[in-house]
């Protein structure tokens, strides 16, 4: 997949493009908790957005139960549309602040036809409610009268509603304090067994992401580098980006420890990416082929792929 | 003692009525120290901050209490005066680095001018010390990022020309407000670096705000923390951290994620209490997993420990 953005381009300027996310491969099994991290800007929101076909792909296709969704229109958009949903990072705004809570949970409803009264909506609303830790004295309210956490659940509600299978959470705590992160996180957890939810989950964090996923895909300037399960992942990362983002973590503890090994630069300009490896000019452990080619995804072994020349596999792959 | 901070009160009128963000609030720092306030949003730290270089503007108003710098009342220093505490002998440091930066002047200019109105320094020596700050605070082309305005900068780099300008006049005190949580991991790393090196070097006393307790612990020795505009504990990194005495403090560090645990997140019940109307007695009692009769009227007296922890809960007499 990759997905492309024009910047500028008027009468003077000249056009630029921005590769958000450039060649990523990833496929998701039923069932599985697929955890994306990477630094503001890697393209992590990019790639919840087209894996829902909230925007198109500039090259590469998405196929969802074998259908390439890209191409889908009409009833077939619409019935993908019911199966995979999102929940965004601020509830704040993406609530509207003028319709009540009924109406937020009923119109996606109404809308795909699944209640055909208004007695079969405040039923639904109501099991919905119930089913993110809310109960009925919250029809009736606005989103203003709700705390962080409490509308998060009614976007999480929101997202259910249509009997999603399928949900991107984009940084879905980021927005909240810890206190409400953490019921957040375990509602979701909980959902994911109780409905037998795939899950997509965008996330900085790293800690949340050890705790929420099974998988973690890294991701590096518009590229995938590395996809392990997070076993694998916690305890042995191969991409010296992975192992830096991991040192970078600070915990308590982190006070009695000495100084940390700690990364050069920051992330590199999209429109300009540097050659071969993108991670090249902040990498410690840096060869002269870095800078040449372009590292492949390849699998080391059955469960775990990486895009880094220190592993033959990947040398190989990439030729 | 370099900043003593006495029964601090700070409110903002607003059609609700008066919210108290900040209620008598006490605490001292010496040369050298460094303190971390943690707190939820809403807890009244930002508000805090900003009170002590009084530089909270309607409709907030700072109604009570006292704040002795190097022994003189911030709170009712005539105006030239206090113009000479902040950006000289105080820095500031804020959450949003591109936000404090004036995009149309180069950032040279900006960190010069600090120099030019403080010591009176001429602009070439001005921008030649800009360049040696600039490189102080790691910035690895300063000869070039002087001439660049700030939206040339990166997220990191326009925070390193903050600090520099926070830098510039030697102060004695620096106050961070979030000054990591707009930045990326690995360079919110390296600015806590930066920021640690420089307090090695020049002794500069660090007052951090922050909603992180993990921030907090890499980069202070002492951590106070708040809710609800009240302080609830205030102790040593390390007390805080192996033995929290108050129900609020203890919740909060559980409810830090940690790597790899299959546990369930505790996180802590309700939501923080609106201002306009706080719960009677403790603040924190609607929440509270230890509430008892009295918290819910009276309110709970700060004490300290034999452990020189200072607590407001009524488990502790």
């Amino acid at each position: 997949m990759t997905k492309e953005y024009s910047l500028g381009g008027g009468y003077f300027a000249q056009k630029k493009i921005l590769k958000a996310i450039d060649g990523v491969d990833l496929s998701i099994n039923r069932g599985d908790t697929i955890g994306i991290v990477g630094e503001s800007g890697a393209g992590k929101t990019t790639l919840g957005r087209l894996i829902l076909r909230l925007i198109r792909p500039t090259a590469g296709s998405i196929e969802y139960d074998g259908k390439d969704i890209v191409r889908l229109a009409g009833r077939e958009l619409e019935e993908f549309r019911k199966k995979a949903q999102i929940v965004f990072q601020s509830p704040f705004l993406s609530l509207n602040p003028s319709i009540k809570i009924f109406d937020a949970l009923a119109e996606p409803m109404r809308y795909h036809k699944i209640v055909n009264s208004k007695e079969s909506a405040k039923s639904r609303v109501k099991d919905l409610l119930n089913l993110v830790g809310l109960d009925d004295g919250f029809l009736e309210r606005y989103p203003h009268e709700l705390s962080g956490g409490q509308m998060q659940r009614i976007a999480i509600a929101r997202a259910l509603s249509v009997e999603a299978e399928f949900l991107v959470f984009d940084e879905p705590t980021s927005s909240l304090d810890v206190s409400a992160q953490g019921q957040i996180l375990n509602l979701i957890r909980t959902l994911k067994n109780k409905l037998n939810l795939t899950y997509l989950f965008v996330s900085h964090n790293l800690a949340i992401v050890s705790n929420v996923c099974s998988k973690v895909g890294v991701m590096y300037a518009g590229k995938m580098v590395e996809l392990a399960s997070t076993d694998q992942f916690f305890t042995d990362p191969k991409h010296p980006y992975s192992q830096i983002l991991l040192n970078s973590i600070l915990t308590p503890q982190i006070y009695g420890k000495g100084v940390r090994e700690l990364p050069k630069g920051e992330p590199p300009s999209l429109v300009h990416p540097p050659d071969g490896c993108r991670f090249h000019p902040r990498c410690p452990q840096v060869m002269p082929i870095c800078s040449q080619r372009e590292p492949k995804l390849a699998n080391l072994d059955s469960t775990r792929k990486a895009a880094c020349f220190l592993y033959p596999e990947v040398m190989v792959a990439s030729n | 003692m370099l900043l003593s901070v006495k029964g601090l009160t700070a409110c903002y009128e607003t059609p609700a009525g008066l919210v108290r963000a900040v209620e008598d609030v006490n605490f001292d720092l010496d040369k050298d120290d460094s303190l971390a306030i943690v707190g939820e949003s809403g807890s009244g730290k930002t508000t805090l901050a900003l009170s002590i270089t009084r530089i909270l503007k309607p409709p907030g108003r700072i109604m009570n209490g006292q704040v002795l710098f190097e022994g003189r009342d911030i709170l009712t220093m005539p105006e030239n005066e206090l113009r000479q505490i902040r950006g000289g002998r105080v820095g500031m440091i804020f959450q949003q680095p591109q936000a404090y930066l004036n995009p149309v002047l180069k950032s040279g200019f900006q960190i010069a001018e600090v120099l030019e109105i403080h010591r009176g320094y001429d602009r070439q020596r001005a921008m030649q010390e800009a360049v040696r700050l600039l490189k102080e605070v790691g910035i690895a082309s300063p000869e070039e990022t002087v001439n660049r305005y700030p939206f040339e900068l990166s997220g990191g780099m326009a925070q390193r020309v903050i600090i520099a300008m926070a830098l510039a006049c030697s102060p004695l005190l620096i106050i961070a407000d979030e000054p990591t949580s707009a930045l990326d991991v690995t360079v919110q790393a390296q600015i806590l670096e930066t920021i640690r090196r420089l307090r090695e070097q020049r002794h500069t006393s660090l007052i951090l705000i922050t909603h992180d307790l993990s921030l907090a612990a890499a980069a202070c020795g002492k951590i106070m923390v708040m809710y609800a505009g009240k302080l609830v504990e205030a102790g040593d990194r390390e007390s805080i951290f192996k033995n929290p005495k108050h129900p609020y403090t203890q919740l909060l560090i559980a409810s830090i994620p940690k790597i790899r645990s299959s546990e369930e997140f505790p996180g802590i019940a309700g939501s923080p209490p609106n201002l306009a109307n706080p719960p009677t007695g403790c603040r924190f009692h609607p929440r509270c997993p230890h509430v008892m009769d009295i918290c819910k009227n009276v309110e709970p007296p700060t004490i300290s420990t034999d452990a020189g922890q200072r607590v407001a809960c009524h488990l502790y007499k």
